[in-house]
Parts: structure tokens; sequence; C-alpha cells
């Protein structure tokens, strides 16, 4: 995975834990007047270092997200130790965002008269920035990534927003449980801190204009958030099927045992205000995965540090899961990482995957006014050791899509 | 698949009507989404005519940020969800499940345009400076949600209270295969007891056609969209929409529906050439034998294709090896259809379209004639209709479908009976 935390999982891992922010103040040129000043770029040495290490066929690839994508999968493929070689069962789920808009397209093609012209720019499309009309493409990076590592099996592109990396988790999930499948690579990239990204945000009033200290601008959960801060990145994780897995002697992190999505059905400027669709998602979940709330003991929120989510969030979770609320260890990924939009769920499910794994889970930052709306147990500040028999991790998108998946330790099955 | 899906709602938005009844009607009757346009940025495509939010009863706060493709997609699945019965049949909202493709959504200029300019210097340049600081406050503040295509999928629902399994994927033909094959197993693995599953193109834009044109693929000299055929040059753009209602065969029976066709099989797959913009013959052929096998039948079982065949050189010329290679013992009886010479290449919402189709053809027994295709490529070696529609039983279709990136997927459909 890559994100503001780091190049490496364990990078990323370590600096979560220790509570380290990845937001910095915005560095992209010609922004000194803009609304969005903090954000949660992938560090300039970082992004150097990546764009040397990724193989040579990838680094082609331009695009700063379809390069998170390539990357991120180079790191997990290594680090599942699979084998070069054709596959024909396995395959690849990624979530895309919007890609860039770039508004030079417009201004290059203007008229005397100021109008767009049309024409013109079919005409002259060869000078049009390929990034803008080719290489944004949202299925190019699954399809990158398949070719460099030779899955010739499912390969799709999900586009549901904030949600989408966590339906894409679940949809591969599904494709291995009912045997379309022995390994997907799934999860997703995303930038949006290019010009249209910046103001994206800004005019949908959901985006914290704060121009205070950047590494506490994004603070879910507490009463002085003021909306999201935008990451970018990349988290995408091998899902295998456990006799395959077994057989070829894999290492396994935990076990997804669960998937469920829907939808609020209720405006696409906001999400229902009771949580009601975040709840089923949650309830349904957990059905899928055939567990009750008690067996929870850590959700990774969605948590997006706006007014709307996190208090909705925090009513699901309480009508989901009753009394054992309490108990519960809920973090925001995205205190530390900022919002990776599209790909949000991706390092969010290796977070999950990771406390599952190793009983930690890291804090949620910035939480230092709590808001009395949201009362539960948010692993404010200060990292937690806690047994994690099983985790969910939660997207929304934008719209009122839902996702939750559901991650135990693996243990292994009798008989298997 | 071990259970077989039924189909028991369908419908269709294209450049030759705005339903199922009237575009199958056109296409018989060798009728031509595909036309040229005179002094547009399109010179040649298959655009739907006639559809306006207005006439969909859409508030004008929401559509506000509906283009062409969320009024497709609107008109296409409520008419699907209506056709199937599902408020008679009083199924929950959260039992419902709606998968659909969807395309890039390109922006208009004119949302922009205004931005750009006030964000211009004295010598016209542009200045990001001033865009960040007042420039982009020309822009509607609900104009972010118009680019997002989850968002038209999102309203959808809201129009229908659909609350329940869902995905949008994108952004090419496959993902149209993708939305039908993950809500037919939504139903099949009780994830929900119905589900809506489509796609819808994009809408032709300049960008739009720019983006094809890039990839290589278009025809910029005829109006002729000639699929399989020895003098194709590339394909045109399309517009449209298709919606199925999917439900296992043993719902179906019970809530007393009788279905339109089912759903047999599926297969998926990925793989490209080393050069050009398609999907490598392996790919597509193993996409076809997955469906088969995953159907349990055999390649002479199939009575017809409906193939991807876009018209492209490469893309063609990939889809005619695997073809020959799939049906090589019934290649001289096999049948092979393609609907992109009457209504273009619908992209993201060519599978579903051709699904709906698919359906036509099975109950009418009749193989629609591919227009322009009068010179069949030598390589091929099965057949195409020609001239006149030509009647004969149709039980079993297959349907491919490919994306540009190597992406590949096929569909089984059987005749109820």
């Amino acid at each position: 995975m890559v994100t503001s935390l780091g190049l490496e999982v364990e990078e990323n891992w370590s600096n979560a834990l220790a509570g380290i922010s990845g937001i910095q103040k915005l560095s992209y040129p010609e922004t000194e007047h803009s609304r969005i000043q903090a954000a949660g770029t992938v560090k300039s040495d970082d992004w150097k270092k990546l764009c040397q290490e990724l193989d040579p066929a990838s680094n082609k690839a331009d695009e700063r997200r379809t390069k998170f994508a390539l990357w991120a999968a180079q790191k997990a493929y290594s680090d599942a130790a699979l084998n070069s070689g054709t596959k024909e069962r396995a395959g690849v789920i990624l979530a895309a965002g919007l890609g860039i808009n770039r508004l030079e397209d417009i201004h290059h093609w203007l008229t005397d008269d100021q109008k767009f012209d049309y024409q013109k720019f079919i005409n002259e499309y060869k000078m049009v920035h390929p990034e803008s009309i080719i290489k944004n493409n949202s299925h190019r990076p699954a399809a990158l990534i398949a070719d460099r590592f030779g899955l010739m099996g499912y390969n799709a592109t999900i586009t549901t927003a904030c949600a989408s990396a966590t339906q894409a988790f679940g949809t591969a999930y599904r494709a291995i449980r009912r045997g379309d499948a022995d390994i997907m690579l799934a999860g997703g990239a995303d930038s949006m801190i290019n010009p249209v990204g910046l103001i994206f945000f800004v005019l949908l009033g959901a985006a914290s204009q704060s121009d205070g200290d950047p590494a506490s601008a994004c603070r879910p959960f507490d009463r002085k958030r003021s909306g999201l801060v935008m990451g970018e990145g990349a988290g995408i994780a091998v899902l295998e099927e456990e006799e395959h897995a077994k057989k070829r002697g894999a290492k396994i992190y935990a076990e997804v045992c669960g998937y469920a999505t829907t939808m609020d059905a209720y405006k696409v400027t906001a999400p229902d205000p009771k949580g009601r669709g975040a709840e089923l998602s949650m309830k349904k979940a957990l059905d899928n995965a055939a567990m009750d709330p008690e067996n929870i003991d850590y959700i990774n929120a969605h948590g997006t540090s706006t007014k709307l989510n996190d208090s909705a969030e925090t009513m699901a979770i309480k009508n989901v899961f009753g009394p054992h609320a309490q108990k519960l260890a809920i973090n925001s990924s995205k205190s530390l990482t900022g919002h990776l939009i599209a790909a949000s769920g991706g390092p969010e499910f290796i977070f999950t995957a990771l406390s599952v794994n190793r009983d930690e889970i890291h804090p949620t930052i910035n939480l230092t006014n709590p808001d009395p709306k949201c009362d539960l147990d948010y692993v404010a500040n200060t990292k937690r050791q806690k047994q994690v028999r099983a985790a969910i991790s939660n997207s929304f998108g934008f719209g009122g899509q839902n996702a939750s998946i559901v991650i135990k330790k693996y243990i292994g099955h009798a008989g298997a | 698949m071990k259970n077989k899906t039924a189909i028991t709602g369908a419908e269709l938005i294209t450049s030759l009507g705005l339903d199922a009844e009237s575009t199958w009607k056109g296409i018989l009757s060798g009728d031509r989404g595909i036309q040229p346009y005179e002094g547009s940025e399109y010179k040649v495509a298959a655009r739907v005519k006639g559809l306006d939010a207005e006439s969909l009863g859409l508030h004008p706060r929401d559509s506000r940020i509906m283009d062409t493709h969320s009024l497709m997609l609107m008109k296409s699945t409520r008419e699907a969800y209506s056709a199937a019965g599902i408020t008679a049949s009083r199924i929950a909202p959260e039992d419902i499940a709606y998968f659909a493709a969807m395309g890039m959504v390109d922006y208009r200029t004119e949302d922009l345009l205004q931005a750009v300019l006030k964000s211009l210097d004295n010598d016209g340049k542009l200045n990001y400076n001033s865009f960040y600081k007042e420039g982009f406050q020309n822009i509607h503040p609900l104009w972010p949600l118009s680019m997002l295509n989850n968002i038209s999928f999102c309203q959808v629902a809201i129009d229908l209270k659909i609350k329940g399994d869902n995905t949008t994927f994108s952004a090419h033909s496959d993902s149209g295969m993708h939305a039908l094959i993950e809500a037919a197993c939504s139903v099949h693995e009780g994830h929900s007891k119905i589900a809506l599953a489509g796609g819808v193109s994009e809408k032709v834009s300049a960008m739009n056609i720019a983006r094809s044109m890039t990839f290589g693929i278009m025809n910029t000299e005829t109006d002729l969209c000639r699929p399989f055929a020895s003098d194709r040059i590339g394909t045109l753009p399309g517009e449209g929409s298709g919606m199925v209602v999917l439900e296992t065969l043993d719902d179906a029976e019970k809530r007393g529906i009788k279905p339109l066709a089912l759903m047999t099989g599926y297969g998926l797959a990925f793989g490209r050439p080393s050069e050009g913009n398609c999907a490598s013959a392996e790919a597509v052929a193993s996409a076809s034998l997955q469906a088969l096998k995953s159907a349990g039948i055999s390649p002479d079982e199939i009575d017809l294709l409906i193939a991807h065949g876009d018209g492209t050189l490469e893309g063609d010329k990939n889809e005619i090896l695997a073809i020959n290679k799939v049906f090589k013992s019934s290649l001289n009886d096999l049948h092979v259809y393609s609907s992109k010479s009457s209504l273009g290449h619908l992209m993201s919402g060519a599978s579903a379209v051709d699904m709906v189709l698919g359906i036509y053809i099975m109950k009418n027994d009749i193989i629609p004639a591919v227009y322009g295709s009068y010179s069949m490529d030598s390589t091929a070696g099965f057949r195409i209709v020609q001239d006149a529609p030509l009647p004969k039983k149709i039980r079993k279709i297959m349907i491919n479908s490919q994306s540009y990136e190597g992406q590949c997927a096929s569909i089984i459909l059987e005749k109820y009976k």
C-alpha cells in the first residue's frame, strides 16, 4: 500500500500505531488561494522512490493513481509470495475514482468569442493531454495490473465513490467463495489532489477549509471537526481461497468472512442522518458472516470527519450492536491518512486485517473534544492493545451506497 | 451456474426507440440508429432522441445534475422494474438488488466554461490562483455530483426505493457483463430476492469521441460500422441503455411470473495482445469456454452467438479467431450477430442491450441482419445474416463482450420452456 504515511505496509502500520499524521500543508502548484490547505499527499521523496523502484514497464503507465495502483499491486504480489507466470484462475477487482480532468482541455479550445470549439477539439484530439482522455479511464489500472502479473481471470472495476474499494474486496470475496477464482487482487487507488479535485468537495461543502495546523485538520468524531481532508494512494490485498493458500504454504494474515452492501435511497446530497443504510449494511454483513454482534471487537469506521457522517455512523453502530457498542474499539484511519476517496477502503481493509492479526488498534488522532453525539470508544489519540477476534471495515459512498466487510482471526477449519 | 436465473423483466432505450419493442421493430426493418449529424461535434453517431427530464416527471432539483446517461438509466430501470411486477409482489426494498454498468462521465464544457473564463489573466492565460480564489465559484455547487457515475445510479435507487445489494461497474462493455453476472449471483447466493441489472452508455460527446479516437477504434471516414466485414475500418459511437430483472427460477415460478428467458452460464477472462487496444483471442475464447462449461452445454448447442463485433480491425480479428476455435466442430452452422451495425457501440450499455435483444430473438425465432457487413472477412468460418432477417429456431444464445483494455466476458441465454 501507499499513503501519506509511507510506501510500505509496515511503515504505514508503525506510523499509524504511533498516531503520526500524514496530512501536511498542501504543496500542489499555484494553490496559495485554495480553500483546501491541508492534504494527505504522498510525500515527494516517497513518490520519487516509487517512480524509481516501480518496474520499468509499470513506470511507463504515467498518471499518478495508476502508478499508486501498480506499486501497491507489486508489493502485495510479492508479500503473498506468488510466483510469476500466467494464472487462469486469478483476477483483479479494483476501485477507481474520477480520474483527472484538466481545465486546459477547455481553455485551449476557446474561440475568439469565448466559446468552446467542439469541432476543433475533436480535430485536434491528439493534442489533448493523454491523462485527460485515455489514461484516466477507470478500468485501466485493473487491466495494467492483470497484464503485468498474468492474471487471466475475472477483471472488473467498481466506481461507487467512497464505497468503491470495500465493494471491490467484497466482490472479490464473493467470486472466490463461489469458485470463480482462487486468487483475487482487490483494493483501490485514487488521487484527487489536482485542480478539479481541490474544488470538488469545497463546492459540495464537505471539505475541511481549516487553515490551522494541517496535522490536526482531520478530526473524526471530534466536536470541532470541519469536514473531510483529502488523501491519496492505494491499498491492495491478495485474497485467496483457503485450500489454495494452505496448499502453497502461504502466510495468512486473516480471514474475510462476511460482506454486504446496501443503499440509503435517501438523498444524493447527504447520508441518511439516522444512518439506516449503514446500519443495514453492518447487519447484513454480520448475517453473511453468520456472526453475532458480540463476536466483533473492532470497527474501522468510515469516519470521514464530516458533521453528518460521524454522528450517523455512530448511531448506526449503536443500533446494530446495542449494549455491545460500548465495548467496541472504533477508529478512523482517515484521521491519519486523509480520505483516499474511491480507494479509502483499501488501506482501511489492510489496517483492519493487521489489527485482527496482531491485536493492536491504531488511534483516531485529533480527538480532543468529543462530540456528545459521538459517544463510543474511538481509541482516541493512543493506540490500543486488545484482542481482536473479528472486525468490520465500513465504507459509505456519496450518493448513499454503503459497504461493510467482516474479517476474523484465521484459525483454520476442522477437517480442512 | 448450478441454478438457472430467470429473466422476468427487460427494457431498452436505443437510438431506434425509447423502448424494446420499437428498437426490435427498427432492427428487423433494417433501420439504422447511426446517423450523420451535420455541423455537430459528432459527425456520425447513434444518438437517443426524444428523452428529457420533463417527460420522465423529474424535479428540476434532481435533473440539474442529470445528463443523457442518467435519464436513460432512470427510464430503463423504471420500465424493467414495472414490467417484472415487483410492486405487486411486495418485495422489501432491502431485498431488491441493483447492479449497473456506467461509463466514464465527461463534463459538459458549458458547466465549467465560466469558471475557466473568470480564471484568466489579462493576457488570456489560465491562472490557477484566480481559479482557486474565485473562479471556481462560477461552477454550480452540485456540479461535482454530476461527475460521479454512481450518483445517477443512486438517483434511480432513490426514485424506486431500492435499498439492497448493489454495485456500479465501469467503464467498457465488459462492465455490463459484470453487472449482469454479479446480479445473477446475488439472487442465487441469497444476498437479494430480486435484482435489477444492466448498463447505460456514455453520452456521445466531444470528449468521449476524442477518447475513442485516441484508442484508435473509431471509423472516422464513413457512416457504416461493419462487424466482421473485410472492409471494416472501425466502430461508431452509440447511446442507449438496457436493463433486466433477474431472480432465481424458483422465485419467479413462486411469484407466478413466466420468465422471458433464462441466464444459465457465464465466463470471465482477461488478456491483451502485445499490440493494439483490444482483448486477445485467447481471452475471448477462454470466457466463451468457461461460459459453456458453467451452463453445462457443448458449443454445438449454441444456435446464435451475439458477438461483441464492434467493427474494429484488431478486435474483430481476435474475436473471429476465438469463435473459430471455440466452435470448431459446428462452425459452419453457427450464426453470429452483432447489434453494433444498427445501434453503434454502446460500451458500458452494450452487454445489457445485447441481452435484451437476445430475449427478443429467442421469443420471435428470428435472427436480424447485420447492416453493412456484405463482404465477410475471409478468416471467419461462421455465418452472419446479411440481407433480410432469417427465421430460425433459437434455443440457446451466447453473448460476448470485450473491453479495449483486455477484459472479456460471455453469458449463455436459454429459452424458457
